[in-house]
């Protein structure tokens, strides 16, 4: 058996990259990037602002924001350093060109211009020899040349290090780039430019480059290119933080990593998945007891209609109908409770008042009708399973044998009959497990709970990358973790079953 | 060896019982201490608001004393014959302070709620909510005169000059309170910052200096968070700002030669000058200056322009640790950012005490105006703006039982209605052929009954209007007739562009470079808005019964942005929310942008008189010509229908009754003369108290 553990144990990782790396692409290849998005107003209306204009600058638009979470690079490998200079040229060229005939039929279309000037501001770390050799090449337009600086400038420019707590390389980095940045900007030159004022500026663009070509890596040698391939890639970058466990941060404060969010809401998600998967465990079990013994009579046709009817009912339809019908303006049964009709608690200026007893019952009033609406359906579903399961069990020989022996019958049932039928049920909780993280959507969201379910959704919606690959790389782990627990109880349960 | 068993169990047990009478005693004697804990703080919460209750008490002064008192706080006579260009609020400094009587005290938390959940708290966010909160949690320059557009009263600025110059050159100088503070930090709104330094304990005076950073933080080009890139390209036209001390500011303006009315060229700077130096805000220095741990971003010392070029403060300033944290100096202080929450109290060290009325403020965070619904429905919820399609259920509500316990308990719903600030178009791209002739966009217009919209769709919550600016500003010229609705008038201009039922089919077409060419374009709208979309296919089907074939393409936000940006529409239903007055065209009417991807001209409009009018009115400064100036905007806007106004939405803002001062100025005039603001104003309500 413990060969077995193991053997699965190793396979883990293995099978956990896999997902990781589909994931990643999936991810990264979906339209849309972090920077897309825009407001929605209160009525829901796509509206903008008259008063305030959004800065559209094609390849320097939210460029901090997309060096800071490695937009700017290439998915999985970095062939840019290897373009060409002619490649670089016709980009160039191109871009220059269709400035004019932007928008026009007979020209690209404003996305597709977009998309190239992007694409020229990403690889333009990598092709700075390039763009160099164009800028102090005669041939070389004045036009070109400008467009040319604009590259190199974004090419030379760097981010520095965050936060406090630096090593003095750090600082000395931070440094650097605070004048290199702010010297290569001066660079740039207007339209108004005289000849010689663009001549000076190239031949200190010329000093610059021999001079810092070695501190950046401007000009990489054969085998450096072949290095950054691999290496300089969102992929390699993500993979290098996942290995050390870092998962990141939000993208909308980087204070908060992805690990302390998910704990905060782990109560949350956990009350809310386990709670209803233990109790409605007991509750199939009992249900599919009493109909399994009650075969062909009025309990069984009963509850069989009840728990169909009940199957049936989409979990969007029971939540606002529980909202609606049983919380709002009501109170708990003979009580002068109210119902509570959203959150997980009462609001913090009232919950923090509460004594321990107090947090606990405001609590349970909270989950009463959230933990109703996750569990009826599982119940409805498992309860039938546990009848079929149950009805199976007790048409065994060992279970005539049992009877025949004359063992009492509550004894046939838990010992015999509970513990057998019990492997199906226990085949369909275990390998739900990654259903934790992926968290109650609809209940959440109906409900106003802040689990893991509406957590992830905002991610997806928000496009946060590094939530979104923790959530699919935590949820494939519990997911396999549960299978694996899933074997193992078998093995427990049912002493013919060997792992060997 | 049954007798030592049952000895051993008696034992057992009775151990047992110890441990668990033990562990009751302890729990209980831990759940008094708890008890006496929340006690303890509520009494420690009742001293704060006694004391704070107090303090008021001996601030109380009369309007005229204050006044003199601000003099004195001044650091820097300002020069006496010198105008100031702000003035007092009579409805703020009179009317109010006579309105809430002389035993008036802020109690009670107003409860609101939203649709989502900001990302960030950021200085410089965009999120129109976000731009609110960090409004009431500061003060800026000047305010605005309660209910009228284009006036300016002191806020942290007592007085405001527009002095000349050694070289002849207008500056505005500005003298500040010297009472106006940072609040100190609270930690615990800070979760995940281990060590927070002691600078963020004190307090700190709000000075020039703070506002020099303001503009500095604005003018970083590295700085690329929404609202900062929009000001950048306002405050551009500042060619020179200096805090001359702690409590003096002199800002000087880009000129300009223009014309006079005698026809002299002279210099000017723009119209809008003094309103944008008027909402200049400060930024705290003390915070975003700086490390949780109080050490400096970047070495300042002896580099005047260091935060105005850095790009690694720059880096830090939009990954900042107090980026989630409010810091606060104005009415209300920042009290907490939640997820589902967040909440405001009232400062009570701030220099006027009617700028806030309630204790407290909390603005929940939901997912849509359903659950809103559902909590205000509870009683949880004090305010809510109720869209138009929960209007009937509203209805309902009002004649069922719970509520009519609920209005026995003093929890009466009021509404009140009011035009919100914004319109909503079909926009139609004119670098598109089918859509260059004006004629065929006047076409369209007609083709699209807009009352029906109104009526139908709207239940009545929206009001038709013929252009760009807000109907009770009086930039918006009300002479101007609606377009009629009429499909007959719409063919026959249809018709004079070329446009015929060449192949019988029932769809118009037109031949073009000898192509027969078939009426047929993409409207393309926000898809998860359900009465937009059911607008667009009412529009879909209008204009099919007048031959024109529109395909509706509903897309998500962020290709509707992408969209907008890369004008790669055909037509684009969506709106526009207003700014208030003095209008500035601009932004969207100006041909600059025509051509300019991700300008907010998306349609391609362009039109030189436009233009000449958008120019004229930067510098025009005489009210009259500016009226006039901006009707001939208008008038040209109407005659060549670059959008189909479909209507301005009307609000409707539910409140419980013992929610007070709920009213729009411009419907009372007695309380506020001259007044023409069309919403009401949300820093007048309070809370007053009812035994429920």
């Amino acid at each position: 058996m413990l060969r077995y553990v193991l053997r699965r144990l190793i396979l883990l990782p293995i099978t956990l990259f896999c997902i990781v790396i589909v994931n990643f692409v999936i991810i990264n290849l979906a339209p849309g990037e972090p920077t897309t998005g825009a407001e929605i107003s209160p009525e829901g209306t796509a509206s903008r602002r008259a008063n305030r204009s959004i800065a559209f600058g094609g390849d320097e638009r939210y460029l901090q924001f997309r060096e800071f979470y490695g937009l700017t690079l290439p998915i999985m490998f970095n062939a840019w350093p290897f373009i060409s200079l002619e490649t670089v040229r016709s980009n160039l060229e191109t871009l220059l060109n269709e400035k004019q005939k932007l928008g026009t039929p007979a020209g690209m279309s404003i996305t597709q211009y977009n998309d190239l000037k992007r694409q020229m501001g990403d690889q333009s770390r990598y092709v700075m020899p390039h763009l160099l050799s164009i800028l102090n090449d005669p041939r070389s337009s004045l036009d070109l040349k400008q467009i040319t600086v604009h590259f190199f400038i974004r090419g030379g420019s760097r981010q520095g290090y965050l936060g406090s707590n630096l090593t003095d390389q750090q600082r000395e980095w931070n440094n650097k780039i605070e004048k290199d940045d702010q010297l290569l900007r001066s660079f740039a030159w207007s339209e108004n430019s005289s000849v010689q004022d663009i001549q000076d500026t190239i031949k200190k663009l010329n000093e610059w480059y021999q001079t810092n070509k070695q501190f950046y890596q401007l000009d990489p040698t054969i085998s450096e290119k072949w290095i950054i391939l691999f290496t300089q890639t969102r992929l390699m970058r993500y993979l290098g933080r996942v290995l050390t466990l870092d998962f990141g941060t939000l993208r909308d404060d980087n204070n908060k990593t992805v690990i302390s969010e998910v704990t905060r809401r782990f109560k949350y998600s956990l009350t809310l998945a386990i709670l209803p998967m233990i109790i409605s465990f007991f509750l199939c079990q009992m249900f599919g007891f009493i109909m399994a013994l009650n075969r062909g009579r009025s309990a069984d046709y009963s509850l069989n209609f009840i728990f169909l009817v009940l199957y049936g009912i989409p979990v969007f339809v029971a939540a606002p109908f529980l909202i609606e019908k049983v919380a709002l303006h009501h109170n708990y049964p003979f009580t002068s409770l109210p119902f509570p009709i959203s959150g997980f608690t009462s609001p913090d200026r009232i919950y923090s008042d509460e004594t321990s007893w107090q947090r606990l019952g405001d609590i349970l009033m909270h989950i009463t009708l959230p933990v109703l609406a996750i569990m009826y359906g599982s119940l409805a579903a498992e309860s039938r399973l546990s009848r079929t399961a149950v009805l199976e069990v007790l048409d065994q020989d060992y279970i005539r044998t049992a009877r025949a022996k004359g063992l009492p019958p509550w004894r046939i049932w838990i010992k015999h009959v509970g513990r057998n039928a019990g492997i199906t049920i226990v085949t369909s909780t275990a390998s739900s497990l990654g259903v934790i993280l992926g968290g109650a959507l609809i209940v959440e969201t109906l409900f106003d709970i802040n689990g893991f379910g509406k957590f992830f959704y905002e991610a997806v919606l928000n496009r946060d990358y590094n939530v979104i690959m923790f959530s699919a790389l935590a949820g494939s782990f519990l997911s396999l973790l549960g299978y694996l627990l899933a074997d193992l109880a078998y093995m427990w349960l049912d002493p013919r079953i060997t792992l060997d | 060896m049954d007798k030592n068993r049952t000895s051993f169990s008696v034992v057992n047990f009775i151990f047992s019982c110890l441990i668990i009478a033990i562990l009751i005693i302890v729990y209980w004697s831990s759940l008094l201490v708890e008890e006496q804990v929340i006690a303890l703080k509520e009494e420690i919460n009742q001293l704060k608001t006694s004391i704070s209750q107090m303090h008021e008490l001996n601030e109380k002064t009369d309007p005229q004393e204050t006044q003199e008192t601000n003099e004195i706080l001044l650091s820097e006579k300002p020069n006496k014959n010198g105008k100031n260009l702000l003035h007092p609020d009579p409805f703020m400094t009179v009317t109010l302070p006579k309105l809430l009587g002389p035993h008036f005290h802020p109690q009670g938390v107003i409860q609101q709620a939203t649709i989502g959940r900001p990302k960030n708290l950021h200085p410089f966010s965009d999120w129109s909510l976000v731009v609110g909160w960090n409004s009431i949690c500061t003060a800026g320059i000047a305010g605005q005169e309660v209910g009228k557009y284009e006036t300016y009263t002191p806020d942290i600025a007592t007085r405001m000059e527009l002095r000349t110059n050694e070289n002849g050159q207008q500056e505005y100088w500005i003298f500040l309170r010297n009472d106006v503070y940072w609040e100190p930090l609270n930690p615990d709104f800070l979760p995940g910052i281990q060590t927070l330094g002691a600078i963020f304990f004190e307090k700190h005076p709000v000075t020039a200096h703070d506002f020099v950073f303001y503009i500095d933080a604005i003018m970083n080009p590295y700085v690329e968070e929404g609202l900062a890139v929009t000001l950048r390209e306002y405050l551009n036209d500042i060619e020179e700002y200096r805090a001359l001390d702690d409590h003096t500011l002199v800002v000087r303006w880009k000129t300009d030669q223009v014309k006079d009315e005698k026809g002299n060229t002279v210099r000017r700077m723009k119209y809008m000058a003094q309103s944008w130096t008027t909402g200049l805000r400060p930024l705290a220095r003390f915070v975003y200056q700086r490390f949780a741990d109080g050490s400096k971003i970047i070495n300042d010392e002896n580099n005047p322009s260091a935060y105005r070029k850095s790009p690694i403060w720059a880096q830090n300033f939009a990954h900042h640790w107090a980026i989630n944290y409010i810091v606060s100096c104005g009415p209300w202080l920042f009290n907490g950012l939640t997820e589902r929450q967040i909440s405001f109290k009232r400062n009570p060290n701030f220099y006027d005490r009617y700028a806030a009325l309630a204790a407290g403020i909390e603005v929940g965070f939901k997912n849509a105006p359903d659950a809103i619904w559902e909590q205000f429905k509870s009683g949880e919820l004090d305010l809510f703006e109720i869209p138009a399609n929960l209007l009937e259920e509203l209805d309902s509500f009002l004649k069922s039982t719970p509520y009519l316990e609920q209005e026995k308990q003093g929890l009466k719903i009021k509404r009140l209605n009011y035009l919100a600030r914004s319109y909503i178009y079909i926009g139609w791209n004119e670098t598109k052929p089918h859509f260059a002739s004006k004629k065929v966009r006047q076409a369209l217009t007609m083709a699209i009954d807009r009352e029906r919209i109104v009526k139908f769709y709207l239940n009545g919550m929206g009001m038709q209007t013929t252009g760009t600016f807000f109907p009770f500003s009086p930039s918006y010229d009300k002479n101007l007739p609606l377009y009629p609705f009429s499909s007959q008038e719409a063919l026959n201009l249809l018709h004079e562009e070329g446009w015929y039922d060449i192949t019988g089919e029932g769809i118009l077409s037109k031949n073009i470079d000898g192509k027969i060419v078939p009426f047929k374009f993409t409207l393309t709208y926000f898809v998860k808005n359900t009465l937009t979309k059911s607008i667009c296919e009412y529009v879909a089907m209008a204009l099919k019964k007048i031959g024109i074939l529109c395909v509706l393409n509903g897309v998500d936000m962020s290709d509707l942005s992408r969209v907008f940006e890369e004008k790669n529409f055909d037509a684009l239903y969506m709106g526009w929310s207003l700014g208030s007055p003095p209008e500035d065209p601009k932004q969207i009417w100006d041909s600059s942008g025509a051509k300019e991807p991700g300008s907010s001209n998306a349609i391609g409009f362009a039109n030189r008189e436009v233009d000449e009018i958008i120019k004229k009115l930067e510098y025009e400064d005489d009210h009259q010509k500016r009226i006039e100036l901006y009707h001939r905007f208008d008038a040209i806007i109407y005659d060549e229908a670059p959008y189909t106004f479909l209507f301005a939405p009307k609000m409707t803002l539910l409140y419980r009754e013992y929610v007070q001062n709920v009213f729009i100025p411009a419907e009372n005039q007695e309380l506020i003369p001259g007044a023409n603001v069309g919403e009401p104003v949300p820093s007048l309500f309070w809370i007053k108290p009812i035994k429920r």
